[in-house]
């Protein structure tokens, strides 16, 4: 019994490193980690939790080895950074569309003969408008031949080269002052943009679905909206590409012409609502301003068709 | 009383990336893991490709570590069984190469010196002496001691590492003390 006691006696000050030979054990030289083996150690978990930070917690979610791995993060976000990327692309554009309001005939010439289009709001005078004031009134007037009708102010400055669409942010509005002897509206090269020019030397005329007939076009899209608030103040946008250059006009007559012979533009399309439309609106503005007896009447026939 | 934060603490910062938490953990128990290794494999060479395989293994297991769990057994069991793999996938070894330890026989050669010639000698003797003894434990309770005397387990982590219950663990450790008390007389008797 005693001797029982002591081998417990003796297997506890073992056990607590109490006696000579777990004091002997603890004394005897141990094989100690090679300092190489140490920093390999390191660096490589320096690594591995490096490589787990950029590609998601890979523990994340894996109770077992036999568990999947888990999806990168890339492939997992592919089908949201998709969609994501649709909406941003498609809200750009249809803000970009929008700014070309309904009603408002935007004449898309191309993207070396800018595309002009009138809207009647008034924006403050911008730095640009002396640029297109001051371009020679015979180069207004260049485009009715085209056009066919009489003398369309459409203003159609050739570019020495194309702006790609989204190559220039709408605020980049210096454009460089005309050539001296702007050629006539000559057939342009092919535009870039992927739109429908069913008659390459004349101005292509875009409308959005009939509008709704407002009191007055809305304003176009520019770097600064213009108000409603001038609705008489004569105000050019042209566009071209993704550039918009708004300039004072000289004054109200060009504006006129310019409706009439997109007037013309749309008869002779057979774009019969939206010549209707114009028709009206034009009259609002410009309620006593002389119409050439052929458009009016055309205008005349049109009205009288359902 | 020492405000460090606990083994297993440490482990779940690990799991979360923190990368001081695992070179704490690593000061914490390198040592000891890489003595068990070293007493453990038939194979002197193989002691440091199963040191790195063992942390590399942790890091990789480290999702599936819970705070209930001891890391420390967490740890040791990995290097445990890598080494039971490599004893099962090497069919070369030798019966006397289980024993593990054949590595250690240098350490007594380059035993820091100290004191006279005689006394150095003398306790490179008795390191030998006690290698040998050692060596002629059978397999568990050579491994109980290993963990218990060198590695600092407790004997509820040895039971849960071994997978054995804790009275065996006990007894296991008992034998050994015994059979070495006697290893160790035996021999001073035979040298004196």
């Amino acid at each position: 019994m005693t001797r029982h006691h002591d081998d417990d006696r003796e297997f506890d000050a073992f056990l607590r490193g109490e006696d000579d030979l777990s004091s002997l054990l603890r004394q005897a030289p141990q094989p100690e980690v090679p300092p190489e083996l140490d920093a390999r150690i390191l660096a490589q978990a320096r690594v591995a939790l490096a490589r787990a930070a950029l590609a998601e917690p890979a523990h994340a979610g894996r109770e077992a080895a036999n568990d999947p791995a888990p999806v990168p993060w890339l492939m997992r976000m592919r089908v949201p950074l998709g969609l994501a990327a649709t909406v941003v692309i498609g809200v750009s554009l249809s803000l970009r569309w929008t700014g070309w309001q309904e009603g408002t005939p935007v004449v898309l010439v191309s993207d070396s003969t800018p595309v002009a289009s009138s809207s009647p709001p008034a924006a403050a005078a911008k730095p640009e408008a002396p640029v297109a004031a001051a371009a020679p009134r015979g180069q207004h007037e260049s485009g009715a031949a085209a056009s066919g009708s009489a003398a369309p102010p459409v203003r159609a400055r050739p570019l020495p080269a194309p702006a790609p669409v989204t190559a220039a942010p709408l605020e980049e509005e210096v454009r460089p002052p005309p050539p001296p002897a702007p050629a006539p509206m000559a057939p342009p090269p092919p535009a870039p943009m992927a739109l429908p020019a069913p008659a390459p030397a004349a101005p292509t005329v875009f409308y959005r679905s009939p509008p709704p007939a407002p009191a007055a076009p809305a304003p176009a899209p520019a770097p600064a909206p213009a108000p409603q608030a001038a609705p008489k103040a004569s105000t050019h946008v042209e566009v071209t590409g993704s550039r918009i250059a708004r300039s004072d006009a000289a004054g109200t007559e060009p504006r006129a012409e310019q409706w009439l012979s997109l007037l013309t533009e749309l008869l002779d399309r057979h774009l019969d609502d939206d010549a209707r439309d114009n028709w009206a609106r034009f009259r609002r503005e410009f309620p006593d301003y002389p119409v050439p007896p052929s458009l009016q009447a055309r205008i005349d026939a049109l009205q009288r068709t359902p | 009383m020492s405000n460090a934060p606990s083994d297993e603490a440490l482990a779940l910062r690990y799991r979360d990336g923190d990368l001081a938490a695992f070179e704490e953990l690593y000061r914490r128990h390198s040592r000891g893991l890489y003595q068990f290794i070293a007493w453990r494999s038939p194979r002197r060479e193989w002691v440091d490709e199963v040191m790195q395989d063992s942390w590399a293994a942790l890091h990789q297991a480290r999702g599936r570590y819970v705070a209930s769990a001891s890391f420390r057994t967490f740890l040791y069991q990995i290097a445990r069984n890598r080494l039971i793999d490599l004893v099962r996938q090497d069919r070369t070894l030798l019966e006397s190469e289980l024993a593990g330890g054949h590595g250690l026989a240098a350490l007594a050669d380059g035993q820091a010196q100290g004191g006279t010639p005689e006394e150095a000698l003398d306790a490179r003797q008795q390191t030998a002496r006690l290698h040998r003894a050692i060596r002629t434990l059978p397999d568990e309770q050579r491994e109980a001691l290993v963990l218990q005397q060198f590695s600092g387990l407790g004997l509820e982590e040895i039971a849960v590492l071994c997978g054995t219950p804790l009275e065996t663990v006990k007894s296991r450790l008992r034998y050994a003390m015994r059979k070495l008390r006697t290893e160790l007389a035996t021999e001073t008797t035979r040298e004196a």
